[in-house]
């Protein structure tokens, strides 16, 4: 029952590895998505940037249940939640992108 | 004239238009004391600050209007493929522009907006309105080119915004 996820020791090395090496990439990735927002100001950047920023929250899900903060039985359902999460903002981001990318200028065509 | 100050003046002369965070990394310096520094500069004239498109740039005092803009622009990645295109290939359509370098028509826009306002490129129209893109000094505009190239993290955010424009293009 518990082979997937199971119960994550807190000194286990390699998921330690991992999830740093998880928090240093989204954190990168969450910076430019930031970063490029700011600089278009459009909504679907803002949808991207926040789609990233659900990976690091996932991340940070991961961190505070070996820390122990998150019970084990939680970190299950909302790392999964952000999923939808992400999903919902990348589809919402591809939607808006019409409305908010003209692609030709009357003039111009 | 603190050792510190002179090569932060030394830099921004041989990098014009140089950004604070690449100052704060290639001299090696902690950037409390760069921006001490650049402050002292600024107050005493040998450093002019220009604030363009959400980067603020350091330039010599004796940098002209036109150039400081040219510079900003010639250390954004797309920016520069854009001005190269028009100088090896000479005046062109915009589209052919976007198919040239690979980019949806909504990142050249966006970057075409800031060359024209800047005056580094303007866009012809002929009689049935139809768009040409010039350059307004081409030999200039590829001095400045080679004089100056963009860090590492501007090139990264020039490829996230080319990406995801290009993924949400229609």
């Amino acid at each position: 029952m518990n082979a997937l996820h199971a119960s994550p020791t807190a000194g286990d090395p390699a998921l330690v590895t991992v999830v740093t090496l998880a928090g240093l990439g989204s954190a990168a990735v969450l910076g430019l998505g930031l970063a490029a927002f700011v600089r278009r100001q459009s909504a679907s950047y803002l949808l991207v940037a926040l789609a990233v920023a659900t990976l690091v929250a996932r991340t940070a899900v991961a961190a505070l249940t070996m820390a122990g903060v998150v019970p084990d039985a939680t970190h299950h359902l909302s790392e999964h939640a952000l999923d939808v999460a992400m999903v919902a903002l990348v589809i919402a981001a591809v939607y808006q992108a019409r409305s908010t990318a003209p692609e030709v200028r009357r003039e111009e065509a | 004239m603190s050792e510190t100050r002179k090569r932060i003046e030394r830099h921004v002369s041989t990098d014009p238009g140089v950004h604070f965070n690449e100052l704060v990394r290639t001299l090696d310096l902690a950037p409390g004391q760069v921006q001490y520094h650049v402050a002292r500069l600024l107050d005493a004239d040998r450093l002019d600050r220009e604030r363009l498109y959400g980067r603020t740039h350091y330039f010599p005092p004796d940098t002209g209007e036109w150039e400081r803009g040219a510079l900003s622009l010639c250390r954004r990645e797309t920016a520069r493929d854009v001005l190269a295109a028009l100088i090896v290939s000479g005046p062109q359509r915009p589209a052919a522009v976007a198919d040239e370098l690979g980019v949806a028509r909504s990142t050249l826009e966006w970057h075409l907006d800031h060359l024209v306002e800047q005056g580094v490129a303007r866009k012809e129209r002929d009689e049935r309105g139809r768009v040409t893109l010039v350059l307004a000094r081409p030999t200039e505009t590829a001095r400045l080119l080679d004089a100056v190239s963009p860090s590492l993290p501007e090139r990264m955010l020039d490829r996230f915004t080319r990406l995801v424009d290009d993924l949400l293009a229609e």
